[in-house]
């Protein structure tokens, strides 16, 4: 199983589009804190590695981040000319665990690298403390300065190391959640079938802050990856139900993958070369 | 003698097309069996519905008595080259071969490098797969099909891109493969192939099968 989800990132070298993918989270995350970039530098002080902790607070950075999840894993069940000589050693079932276990170890490295991000553009910006530091400090008792919504009450209550760890679980779950919508999407139905019902639930999530509908938010897993997932108000998704609710999906949509995998028609979508 | 394959009025459709029509087949041991046919024809599907890659919507295909899709997923001890074989671009050959390989832990590295050797092609050679010619890569799938010595052999086209002296050497190693045991299936558009090589030959035409001889 471990062998067959290696196997799938070791074509990541040679696929235009996982380094579109990653490139644009770089590229997107330098224009993002373009602004506290060059606060940092007018006020002479240095940032904290922890901006990622509030990363996907941002409506716009969300929906691009999760585009480029689906677009990591629009090719789902990742069957290819070279996946049939893995396929032929492997079986149908350990073929098939390997794939889901590849949706969730590269979310694992996906948001390790939103996460790497969010410091490499701030170079040379960046000084190294356990604590939040001045810069974050100031960013959340006003927030929105230098151009980024950071939450006071989280800055209070949590460790710095805490809160970026949180914010990543979160991510992973949900980035893994939305693979698997992708995966199974694909698999009832044509190969952008899964892409199109991900993508339709990112643009849903959106539009929940366009209409200004916060109660929507239980059906928003985007919403859940944000520090509002965690914030202690009133008007928060409880984090009970956030993690209740993306590991039902997980584990739903996970058994009704392997059921289906028995019968599935395995047919190479792509050339492996 | 028994029979190591037994495809028994197989029925496949996809939509509205029906691409395996009450397809019959026995595959005895030790023989090569010759499969042509016009693109379309069905050969492919055939091949994938043996390897447990596509199931039947009807009938049964029996791999070693085991039903595909039953009483087992994906028969083990087959060697494959469907389509077009694919590899890992940025690896090379021996790298290629050796990943897969470590799947099944059945093997060597030097049973690895006698496979793409006998294929006619460097086990040393550090050149990435990406920059393969089309035959190199057909070489290598052949020595994908064979480094495990499986009983079975499905080649889907096995000749294509290769050149002449390329189709020769091939040849000659599905006849030494044939005399060591293997039972190897083949499709080819090249009649000259499979009035050489098998022993057994049969026509689809639309997703049926006939016996030519």
């Amino acid at each position: 199983m471990l062998r067959s989800m290696c196997n799938n990132f070791r074509k990541w070298k040679s696929s235009y589009r996982v380094f579109i993918v990653f490139l644009s989270v770089l590229v997107f995350t330098f224009i993002r804190e373009d602004y506290l970039r060059q606060y940092a530098q007018d006020v002479g002080l240095a940032v904290t590695p922890y901006f990622f902790a509030f990363q996907m607070d941002d409506g716009i950075t969300r929906m691009l981040f999760y585009f480029g999840v689906v677009l990591l894993f629009c090719n789902a069940p990742f069957m290819d000319d070279q996946q049939m000589f893995v396929l032929v050693r492997t079986g149908r079932l350990r073929w098939f665990a390997g794939q889901l276990a590849y949706i969730v170890a590269a979310n694992l490295v996906y948001f390790l690298w939103t996460a790497l991000t969010t410091v490499l553009v701030l170079i040379p910006q960046v000084g190294f403390s356990t604590d939040w530091g001045g810069i974050i400090r100031m960013c959340a008792e006003n927030n929105g300065l230098a151009g980024v919504v950071m939450h006071k009450e989280i800055v209070e209550a949590y460790t710095p190391l805490a809160a970026c760890l949180i914010t990543y679980g979160l991510n992973v779950l949900v980035g893994t959640l939305l693979g698997l919508v992708v995966f199974l999407g694909n698999m009832l139905g044509s190969r952008i079938y899964g892409s199109a019902v991900a993508i339709g639930w990112i643009v849903f999530s959106n539009m929940i802050d366009v209409v200004r509908l916060p109660k929507l938010r239980v059906l928003s897993p985007l919403h859940w990856t944000t520090t509002y997932a965690y914030l202690r108000s009133d008007d928060a998704v409880p984090l009970w139900y956030i993690l209740a609710v993306e590991i039902a999906i997980i584990l739903v949509t996970g058994f009704i993958i392997m059921k289906k995998s028995k019968t599935y028609t395995l047919d190479a979508i792509e050339s492996g070369l | 003698m028994e029979n190591l394959i037994e495809i028994q009025d197989v029925v496949k459709r996809f939509g509205e097309q029906t691409v395996l029509d009450h397809v019959s087949l026995s595959v005895t041991p030790g023989k090569i069996y010759g499969i042509i046919g016009r693109n379309g024809s069905g050969k492919t599907v055939l091949f994938k519905s043996i390897c447990g890659f596509v199931l039947p919507d009807a009938g049964k295909i029996l791999v070693r008595g085991k039903q595909v899709g039953k009483d087992v997923d994906i028969p083990q001890g087959i060697g494959i080259i469907i389509e077009h074989p694919g590899f890992l671009r940025d690896y090379s050959g021996f790298q290629n071969l050796k990943l897969l390989a470590r799947l099944q832990k059945k093997i060597t590295d030097e049973k690895i490098k006698e496979s793409i050797r006998l294929v006619g092609l460097d086990p040393e050679d550090k050149k990435k797969v990406g920059k393969f010619s089309l035959g190199m890569r057909q070489r290598l799938g052949i020595a994908q099909a064979i480094m495990e010595s499986p009983d079975i052999l499905i080649l889907d086209e096995p000749m294509n891109g290769l050149d002449k002296h390329g189709v020769e050497d091939m040849r000659k190693l599905l006849v030494q493969l044939k005399e060591e045991g293997t039972t190897i299936l083949v499709a080819s558009h090249n009649p000259l192939d499979i009035e050489i090589l098998c022993d057994e030959v049969y026509e689809m035409d639309a997703g049926a099968i006939t016996k030519v001889h």
